[in-house]
């Protein structure tokens, strides 16, 4: 996986430090280049300026820390700070919607909905908005998740909605590539994407997250143990509808990483035993990897949140090689894991999202801790999960002017 | 030959095997569980106290311990957890008859603005597992609301779970508050977030970060 090689022959190369004593090369690198040459650490001008994003209250705490009016969501945020980003393919690699979004009950406290996937849920208007509390899930039986099933088909046209004018086509065949690229709409994306200067990215689904939202936690924990033919039947269907979609669009445009989203690991390790991570979920992930690197993606990683270390092992063995985003609160320390994995791994994120609420020192300490591990290459620094409400705003822009000084991020800042 | 069957128990407990029917684990389909083998316990005529002590709380233990070294997961828990609750439906009367006793009681609920239960739910079915009578209150409970359960629980330990940075300073008022009703009793906190000094900051007797450590704190104070 590690063969590609974006070596260009035009660039004056030099080696980062990270100590920014270097000057830039004569042809700037663009932030997809950059992407492509720190994750398969090869030489950069600048690393990245990537971040995770922000909870909802963060922003509004820190309007009255002195953030400009102009700065209303993650993107204005992303502009305000410097931070680069990237785009995606868009198309859908999981559900399609089975239920309309539905408020059942809203109270001075509380909202009670059922959200596109029939999941009961409730948030609290006054606390933190951003993770719900769920009450009911939809998939209690084989019978209750045949609606599922069916929002699994790879070849809906709703998951290519967006790169054609959904609703006019018949329903997408096995040559959908050939049909896709009939259209006007598909072409102008193909010609987007492929100058792009930002890394493209592709969803690479989920086979357990998804599941768990749609089970529960305490149930799909125990289902490979009290119904395990069930539970690798759902597993097995979305992977069929992961590895479907990337079957047909894959041909069609160059992708430089596939992100997952799992987020089923905790601070004990994963929901499922690390057994049936291996034996149920591994072939997927090796299938996914294999389905990328053939067209020339070798960038595979996917969203866990919390302690990795029972499954990395599994991740590399079958060919997700990027960690993301290596919470190190929870036991997911870059430094460990490079010490432990070498160039086998790739990390994105890593930075404590504890020393930001802490204090500059903490910061400082922080950033030191992970400086060699960075300049090693493969890894791309972000603070460890989205920016928490109770981070000082002074204390985040001393973090973005770290970044910049130390580990030479890209990106202008407006402050 | 009660030596036996209570090892029988406890390993049923600790393997997460609930009952004949269960086909987990693998190696013990077709087996009785813990749902058979705690009825023929006390058909034979040993005490439930003698169960909990020496068959339930035997086995939840071992398998909390694992849990602490990483050498078991969350499903293997929530297994044992199952064939747990499967031995107690035989005991719950004799704890209502006050033939059998709790070791003690414990209180526990997710702080004021976090509605996250995972961990909070975890805890308490190990905690349950470990002989104690649970008080589960839920998630987002203020702390007026803790201190109502304790008046009402005189002697009982409290638990205290957040999942966020922003909820877990919610703790330090329910301590206080906890500790001003009903000074003595013990508060011992645990979430992602937490740590041994943030515990200490806000005068918590204890911090753990998992399961098997409040347990084992409960057993050191009750």
């Amino acid at each position: 996986m590690d063969a590609e090689d974006f070596s260009m022959a035009s660039m004056r190369k030099r080696v980062w430090t990270g100590d920014g004593s270097q000057k830039v090369s004569d042809n700037k690198l663009s932030v997809r280049e950059r992407f492509r040459r720190v994750m398969f650490f090869q030489e950069v001008d600048k690393l990245p300026n990537f971040e995770f994003g922000y909870w909802d209250r963060t922003l509004e705490n820190w309007r009255r820390q002195g953030l400009p009016d102009w700065v209303v969501d993650e993107r204005t945020a992303y502009e305000y700070f410097g931070i680069e980003n990237w785009t995606w393919l868009p198309v859908n690699t999981s559900l399609t919607p089975v239920f309309e979004y539905k408020v059942l009950e809203e109270t001075e406290e509380y909202i009670t909905y059922r959200d596109e996937s029939g999941c009961v849920a409730q948030i609290n208007k006054k606390g933190d908005r951003s993770i719900p509390h769920y009450l009911d899930f939809p998939i209690k039986n084989r019978e209750t998740w045949q609606p599922f099933k069916k929002a699994l088909d790879p070849d809906d046209p709703r998951r290519y909605a967006h790169l054609w004018a959904a609703g006019e086509e018949p329903r997408i065949s096995s040559l959908v590539a050939r049909s896709i690229l009939r259209r006007v709409s598909l072409r102008e994306d193909l010609e987007r994407l492929r100058s792009s200067d930002l890394p493209v990215g592709v969803s690479g689904g989920s086979l357990i997250g998804v599941p768990r939202n749609l089970i529960g936690f305490e149930h799909i924990a125990v289902l490979p143990y009290e119904d395990p033919e069930f539970f690798e039947e759902i597993v097995n269907t979305f992977g069929e509808c992961i590895c479907g979609v990337l079957e047909r669009v894959l041909p069609l445009f160059q992708v430089d990483f596939c992100l997952g989203w799992e987020d089923f690991c905790f601070n004990q390790g994963p929901v499922v035993s690390p057994d049936v991570l291996r034996r149920v979920a591994g072939p997927w992930y090796r299938r996914i990897a294999d389905l990328l690197v053939a067209h020339g993606c070798c960038i595979y990683s996917t969203d866990t949140d919390g302690n990795i270390l029972p499954v990395v092992e599994i991740f590399l063995d079958n060919g997700l090689n990027t960690m993301f985003p290596v919470e190190v609160h929870a036991g997911s320390d870059p430094v460990l894991l490079r010490r432990r994995y070498g160039k086998r791994i790739r990390l994105w994120g890593g930075v404590d999202k504890m020393a930001l609420i802490k204090s500059k020192q903490a910061i400082d300490a922080e950033l030191q801790r992970i400086l060699p591990v960075v300049e090693q290459g493969g890894f791309i620094p972000t603070v460890d999960h989205r920016v928490p409400a109770d981070v000082p705003l002074d204390h985040y822009k001393h973090y973005m002017d770290r970044k910049r000084e130390w580990f030479g991020v890209g990106g202008e800042p407006k402050y | 030959m009660s030596t036996e069957l209570l090892k029988e128990i406890a390993t049923c407990i600790e393997r997460g095997k609930v009952n004949a029917a269960s086909p987990y684990p693998p190696d013990m389909k077709g087996k009785e569980g813990a749902d058979e083998l705690v009825k023929k316990a006390l058909d034979q005529g040993i005490p439930a106290s003698e169960i909990l002590e020496k068959a339930l709380i035997v086995g939840m233990s071992a398998i909390g311990q694992k849990f602490s070294r990483n050498e078991v997961f969350v499903p293997d828990v929530l297994m044992a957890a199952k064939a747990m609750q499967a031995a107690m439906k035989h005991l719950r009367p004799f704890f209502d008859s006050g033939e059998a006793k709790h070791r003690g009681t414990f209180i526990i609920g997710t702080v004021q603005g976090d509605l996250h239960d995972i961990g909070k739910n975890l805890v308490a079915m190990v905690i349950e597992g470990g002989g104690y009578k649970v008080v589960d209150l839920g998630v987002d409970v203020s702390p007026e609301k803790f201190v109502d359960a304790v008046k009402q629980n005189p002697g009982a330990s409290v638990g205290l779970s957040a999942l966020l940075t922003t909820t877990m300073i919610n703790m330090e008022k329910t301590v206080k508050l906890v500790k001003e009703a009903m000074p003595g009793t013990k508060v011992i906190v645990g979430g992602a977030p937490l740590t041994q000094e943030f515990a200490d900051k806000i005068g918590a007797d204890a911090y753990s970060p998992d399961p098997q450590g409040a347990l084992e704190f409960l057993n050191r104070t009750n």
